[in-house]
């Protein structure tokens, strides 16, 4: 993702990435990130959960409006507290 | 809060590092010289020149959403994954898409599109003005990118000619 992100930047185009992985986006380095600890395939939030996915997209819009650092990555203040599957993903227990 | 260029965030509340978890899981099973691509410097942002409220927003999704009507799916079986992408239209209807992805359990986002590719919430942001309009393309590729190469020097340059074609102002990411 963070490598789209970067090439799409380079063609002028303003960006801004959610990532699950804030490691992975360090690693790479896009222009600008919102880092939220939410599980792999609920990226927004969980099914039918409009509130958070609505509230996700506009922190992405708020925060594409600023003007930041290259390579921020900015904590969302979304957590993931109905289940551990996000926890199981990250040491590869569940998909 | 702000994290670090490299290694963990500062304050993580998590002690596993996906990258390294995940890196050892494709070296044991699939691709035993597999590194992560990484870069030394960030790419620069591009300024919004104009107020969310009036820009034109498109959704790049790793999600391997595709529309089986008319597209093939991503081949999920393949080792070495996959870099092509497809175009999804702005109105497209949630239930004319599918899922296919080797890296998540799509049955979650099948029932719900806009976890993972929130378009429906998107065109709901624009019927209230809260921004200018939504896309008429967007793309989905499908994560599972092991090799980076080809993706780099084609298939995103190509993803940006179609936004800029299509007067795209912000590109917002969602991966899966």
């Amino acid at each position: 993702m963070g490598l789209i992100q970067r090439v799409l930047d380079q063609a002028g185009i303003s960006t801004i990435s959610l990532t699950l992985v804030c490691e992975m986006t360090a690693l790479v380095k896009p222009a600008k990130s919102l880092y939220v600890r939410h599980p792999f395939g609920l990226t927004l939030g969980a099914v039918g959960d409009r509130a958070t996915h609505e509230g996700l997209l506009r922190e992405c819009l708020a925060w594409a409006e600023k003007a930041l650092p290259a390579g921020e990555i900015i904590e969302s203040p979304y957590r993931w507290d109905l289940d551990d599957l996000r926890e199981r993903q990250l040491r590869k227990e569940a998909r | 809060m702000r994290f670090e260029q490299r290694g963990a965030p500062v304050g993580s509340e998590e002690v596993v590092d996906f990258t390294v978890v995940e890196g050892e899981y494709l070296r044991s099973r699939f691709l035993s010289d597999f590194e992560w691509t990484r870069f030394d410097s960030p790419t620069d942002p591009v300024p919004l020149l104009k107020p969310v409220s009036e820009a034109r927003v498109a959704l790049v999704t790793t999600s391997g959403a595709y529309l089986p009507a008319s597209q093939q799916p991503f081949d999920v079986r393949n080792p070495l994954g996959g870099d092509s992408f497809r175009v999804v239209p702005g109105d497209v209807a949630p239930e004319d898409i599918r899922l296919a992805h080797p890296g998540y359990d799509t049955r979650r986002a099948a029932q719900d599109l806009d976890c993972v590719f929130p378009l429906g919430a998107l065109r709901d942001l624009q019927s209230r003005g809260l921004l200018g309009r939504v896309a008429p393309r967007h793309l989905s590729f499908m994560g599972y990118i092991p090799r980076t190469d080809h993706l780099l020097a084609e298939t995103a340059p190509e993803a940006a000619r179609i936004l800029a074609e299509d007067e795209v102002d912000l590109a917002i990411l969602v991966p899966s």
